[in-house]
């Protein structure tokens, strides 16, 4: 059976209009990373630098924290070996680095590494056994 | 005939989901690929053979690059045309420099060991993926910058730049694991550009510089002297001439020097992909240098 190439081309054209929408909604969206955040005012009390964190455990974790003064910037609620995210980070930070092991896990060794855009990065390694608790400063004037 | 029909209506279906990226350099290149797979198409404008500090884009290039909402950079100052470039470009199409938010290194040579005047002693070295972790924070920013662009598929971004990034872990452990066959007193490398410092840096290397092995221009008799008299006085084990160096100049001071000649490295060019490119200068680092 031969298909009519007039049908073909209707068929075609259907398929074109219908997967052109998402993607002129793609390509004409505006890319957020380029508004630039021009916020004034207390220099200190704004994220400044962009960057990454990366978590790899030992044995598995049942969860981690990353907190600055209290408030939660980074939550892992998922058991697993390693973690990553992206982490807005001030010019001096201090940062409250917490993760926690199932019961009956023996001290295990974690890293954590820290890499603030064009910075070096701050990485080390922890010992622990059932959870641990650290602060990270960090200085990245 | 059927067949036919529904493969290239196949293709033009996924051609059309894709997103449009631009390249400036194969590096980059491949970093997007990785990053992107499947979701992106990636449009090179830099070809592997040319120089990557002489290279300016021409109206071709530009037209091609008119396509892409956004285009990626290595950055540092590596596109000395850049800033042209961008001027160039359309409301809403912006260039993400990778090598941004690496941290930098400053060129340490000789100014005659340059690789470009935009790249002198003290400036900003613009060559920091031979340092192998740094790619593997720039699969990270590429991820980032396509996942702001293309929310539907940054989670699978995410975890394509994750099986990237142990890929690159594993290589700076093998680079690492392979240099440590070379005497700590021999870790030495002698080449024509300064382009290895952040490899050296990495890696545990000295770098140095010698006339001699470059491609362009005649060497004399005098500045040969001169080079056999530092090679000699360094106890240098191996040199790395760039590709098309003077073979006689070469092969005179090999012989007065005993040192080996490894084979040219890639400085700024690539090996197929970036992973090979690496590999390839190890293991010739490590052959020359053991020898
Ligand atoms: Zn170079």
């Amino acid at each position: 059976m031969k298909g009519s190439p007039l049908c073909a081309a209707l068929l075609l054209s259907f398929i074109f209009a219908l997967a052109i929408v998402p993607l002129l909604s793609l390509t004409h969206r505006e890319p957020q990373s380029f508004a630039a955040s021009e916020a004034s005012g207390n220099e200190t009390l704004i994220p400044v630098l962009s960057g990454f964190v990366t978590v790899r455990s030992a044995h598995p974790y049942q969860s981690i924290e990353i907190s600055r003064g209290g408030k939660v910037l980074w939550q892992v609620s998922e058991p697993g070996l390693e973690a990553e995210s992206e982490l807005e980070l001030l010019a001096q930070d201090l940062l409250q680095f917490r993760v926690i092991w199932p019961d009956e896990t023996p001290e295990t060794a974690v890293f954590v590494e820290i890499e603030p855009d064009g910075k070096e990065a701050f990485s080390q390694t922890y010992w622990a056994v059932g959870n641990l608790g650290e602060e990270i400063r960090l200085d990245l004037k | 005939m059927k067949m036919t029909f529904w493969i290239y209506l196949l293709m033009t279906l996924a051609a059309l989901g894709q997103l449009k990226v631009g390249s400036l350099n194969p590096i980059a290149t491949d970093l997007l690929k990785q990053v992107g797979g499947e979701h992106i198409e990636v449009v090179t404008i830099l070809k592997e053979d040319q120089d990557v500090h002489t290279f300016r884009p021409d109206s071709r290039d530009l037209r091609k690059m008119q396509k892409c909402v956004l285009i990626f950079a290595m950055g540092k100052g590596l596109e000395s045309y850049l800033d042209g470039f961008e001027d160039s470009l359309e409301k809403g199409q912006a260039v993400i420099e990778i090598g941004k938010s690496i941290p930098s290194q400053r060129v340490d040579a000789d100014p005659i060991y340059v690789c470009c005047p935009s790249h002198a002693q003290g400036a900003e070295d613009p060559h920091w993926w031979h340092n192998v972790k740094n790619m593997e924070r720039a699969v990270k920013i590429v991820s980032r910058e396509l996942g702001k662009l293309d929310p539907d598929n940054a989670k699978a971004y995410r975890s394509r730049a994750k099986l990237a990034g142990a890929r690159y872990r594993e290589l700076h452990r093998w680079v690492k694991s392979r240099v440590s066959e070379i005497p700590k007193g021999q870790r030495v490398l002698v080449t024509p550009h300064a382009a290895f410092g952040y490899f050296c840096k990495a890696y545990g290397f000295q770098a140095a510089f010698v006339q001699g092995l470059s491609k362009d221009g005649e060497i004399s008799a005098q500045q040969l002297a001169h080079t056999i008299r530092e090679l000699k006085e360094k106890q240098i084990k191996a040199i790395f001439p760039e590709r098309l160096a003077n073979p006689k100049a070469l092969k005179q001071l090999s012989q007065e020097t005993g040192c080996q000649l490894g084979a040219p490295l890639y400085a700024d060019s690539i090996h197929h992909d970036y992973e090979r490119t690496i590999r390839h200068n190890v293991n010739e680092i490590v052959k020359a240098l053991t020898r």
